[in-house]
């Protein structure tokens, strides 16, 4: 296990781009974890992800000393719903592509393995999920079940797991005729065997760079869910939420168009930079996944 | 050695179907057809054939890893296809196989220890304390690997390594049969000699009945008891090792082991070719008559209608050609102008 850990600093160190991209990633992760303690919530308050309110004028106030990232409309602290926000980011980049990659597993897998009918009607099953759009699928989802944050988490994952099952399937398909597979068939082997130690191992990689890679796509397609108003109850801490409160205020005023800079490009800098994390880490992950880079 | 066949095989087929494009027919492949046979405990038997042929088919079938369309094996007086799945698992660990390529043969995310092991683990054998590490380390020993390699992944090796490797994995489990698919024409031709002999220690260790599947007569002279020679899903000839080098009845045979260079520079310059025109045939479109027909020298205008049988020309030699074009001269002799 050391060695192992060791072998993928050396690997991370060897690619500045991946370092980046495990930079940001350990930042906020650095953030979530610490938010009780750089962003503490008031004493009275019933849920820490509800963010305080400084009264209640429509118009947004600049940074300051008393609100470090300055407020939204309606006076939501910027720097409170930031940092409780990352938690919320995380916690549906995981929550969806750890569901999606389930579900996207057993469906690829058992459809590449057995073939014929299984395959035939698993396969048409994830081809009619992939004809509609992502977007417009996720929001019918949304709405059919009621705006919430796990609402938003479930319908991102019932739009995510079809490009699981259909990579997975393809490799399962290659992977199952070769002679290790077939050694194992002779030694004996459970397909259960078969399929957990022998197939899924030597396909699940591919499957792993492409779900670190859509970490960062998922909390972008949240965000939007969120920016149309289908996500969490307002003042909930959610960085597309806080986008979505920016809303009336992307112009600026008259003659000063940066008036209210900091209500979009707050929340928005941190999902860029959130994705871009990701992204660079994908890369990563799949050079220290592969035995063969050793 | 008892007079029961360890292995018998009986009217084997095996018939792919093919669809030629889109709404085009089906076309089937017949990869084995009607190939019969049975093999004595502790014998070895070879398979031999040019590629396509369908002697991997073959191979394939003895080990129940298809299915037949048409036939019967028995091992051990059992036919394989008639037994429900739990008992065939259970059977498979008398029945083993090693594989042409030593390198989509050993799963690249295991180690050689995991890799070794894992028969004992499906199969609970061993299961003492202790034992299956002795085990292990007997296995490392006959096959020739070293101890410090159990933590190394198969990329880590070489051809020869890996197929030690995978030999250790087809006797972990004191197999009766071991069916080994090309064992050695992935690899160089130093490291098959190695390879070779140590099957053949390994078949005294163990007490091993072969199937040997290979397209190399050189390969197949050192290590067999009988040979069979396929053509087109077919068995044309099948004799003891000895007879079939010294007095081939097939012409097919003939043509085949004229292809064998021979170890002596003085006989070699004087060893004549006997060359086959034109390719192996589509199996999607085999000749009629005899498959071999329209490459044999001594093909006759019956041998375009009339399908050979596999007939007993001489004691314990069955030969598919009834013309027989080598029933008074010796051939290898013939083959030697002098």
């Amino acid at each position: 296990m050391k060695d192992k850990i060791r072998h993928a600093w050396k690997l991370l160190r060897r690619r500045p781009a991946s370092l980046v991209g495990f930079g940001l990633i350990a930042f906020f992760f650095a953030v979530a974890a610490a938010a009780p303690l750089i962003a503490p919530p008031e004493k009275n308050s019933r849920d820490a992800y509800l963010i305080p309110q400084d009264g209640y004028s429509p118009d947004p106030v600049r940074p300051s000393a008393k609100h470090l990232f300055g407020t939204t409309e309606q006076q939501y602290d910027l720097y409170y719903g930031m940092v409780w926000g990352t938690r919320t980011a995380f916690r549906v980049a995981v929550v969806v592509v750890a569901s999606s990659l389930t579900v996207g597993i057993l469906i690829g897998g058992a459809a590449g393995f057995y073939g014929g009918w299984v395959d035939e009607l698993m396969m048409r099953f994830t081809d009619i999920v992939l004809a509609f759009p992502d977007l417009i699928l996720a929001v019918v989802i949304v709405t059919v079940t009621k705006p919430s944050l796990s609402n938003v988490m479930l319908s991102v994952a019932a739009v995510s797991w079809p490009s699981y099952a259909r990579l997975l399937r393809g490799d399962v398909l290659s992977i199952k005729e070769r002679d290790f597979v077939s050694a194992a068939r002779a030694l004996g082997a459970s397909d259960f065997r078969i399929l957990s130690r022998h197939i899924i191992p030597n396909c699940i990689y591919p499957l792993l760079v492409v779900a670190s890679l859509s970490m960062g796509r998922i909390v972008i397609t949240a965000a939007a869910l969120s920016f149309l108003g289908l996500g969490a109850p307002v003042g909930y801490a959610d960085w597309g939420q806080l986008i979505s409160l920016s809303r009336n205020w992307l112009l600026g005023s008259n003659g000063n168009p940066f008036e209210y800079w900091h209500t979009v490009f707050i929340p928005g800098f941190a999902i860029f930079f959130f994705v871009l994390g990701w992204n660079l880490l994908g890369d990563a992950v799949r050079d220290i996944l592969d035995p063969r880079q050793k | 050695m008892s007079n029961q066949p360890i292995l018998e095989v009986k009217g084997l087929k095996k018939h792919f179907s093919v669809k030629k494009g889109m709404f085009g027919a089906q076309g089937v492949v017949r990869a084995v057809d009607g190939v019969s046979f049975s093999v004595m405990p502790q014998e070895s038997f070879a398979v031999v054939g040019e590629s396509g042929c369908g002697k991997t088919t073959l191979g394939r079938l003895i080990l129940a890893l298809e299915t037949a369309t048409e036939g019967s094996v028995a091992f051990e007086g059992r036919d394989l296809y008639k037994l429900s799945n739990a008992e065939l698992r259970k059977t498979r660990r008398d029945l083993q196989v090693i594989f042409q390529d030593p390198y989509s043969s050993l799963n690249p995310r295991m180690t050689v220890q995991q890799i070794i092991e894992e028969p004992l683990i499906i199969h609970d054998a061993y299961s003492g304390p202790g034992q299956r590490a002795k085990r292990i380390d007997y296995l490392l020993d006959v096959c020739g690997i070293s101890q410090s390699h159990l933590t190394r992944f198969p990329h880590e090796f070489s051809g020869g390594q890996r197929q030690r490797v995978g030999i250790a994995r087809a006797l972990a489990l004191n197999p009766k049969l071991v069916v080994a698919d090309e064992p050695v024409s992935a690899l160089d031709v130093s490291i098959q000699a190695q390879i070779l002999n140590l099957l053949k220690d390994l078949q005294r260790e163990f007490k091993l009945t072969y199937v040997f599947i290979s397209h190399d007569f050189s390969v197949v002279r050192h290590l067999c008891d009988r040979i069979a020679v396929m053509y087109l899903g077919k068995v044309v000839e099948l004799a003891k090792s000895e007879t079939l080098f010294d007095d081939p009845q097939h012409p097919y045979t003939e043509a085949l082991l004229s292809a064998v260079p021979i170890p002596d520079p003085s006989i070699e310059k004087r060893r004549k070719r006997i060359l086959l025109s034109g390719d192996v045939p589509s199996p999607l479109k085999p000749p009629s008559g005899c498959h071999f027909h329209p490459r044999c020298r001594y093909a006759q205008d019956s041998c375009r209608t009339t399908p050979p049988s596999l007939e007993e020309s001489k004691t314990a030699h069955w030969t598919a050609c009834p013309i027989n074009p080598f029933k008074e001269k010796p051939s290898q002799a013939a083959l030697i102008e002098i």
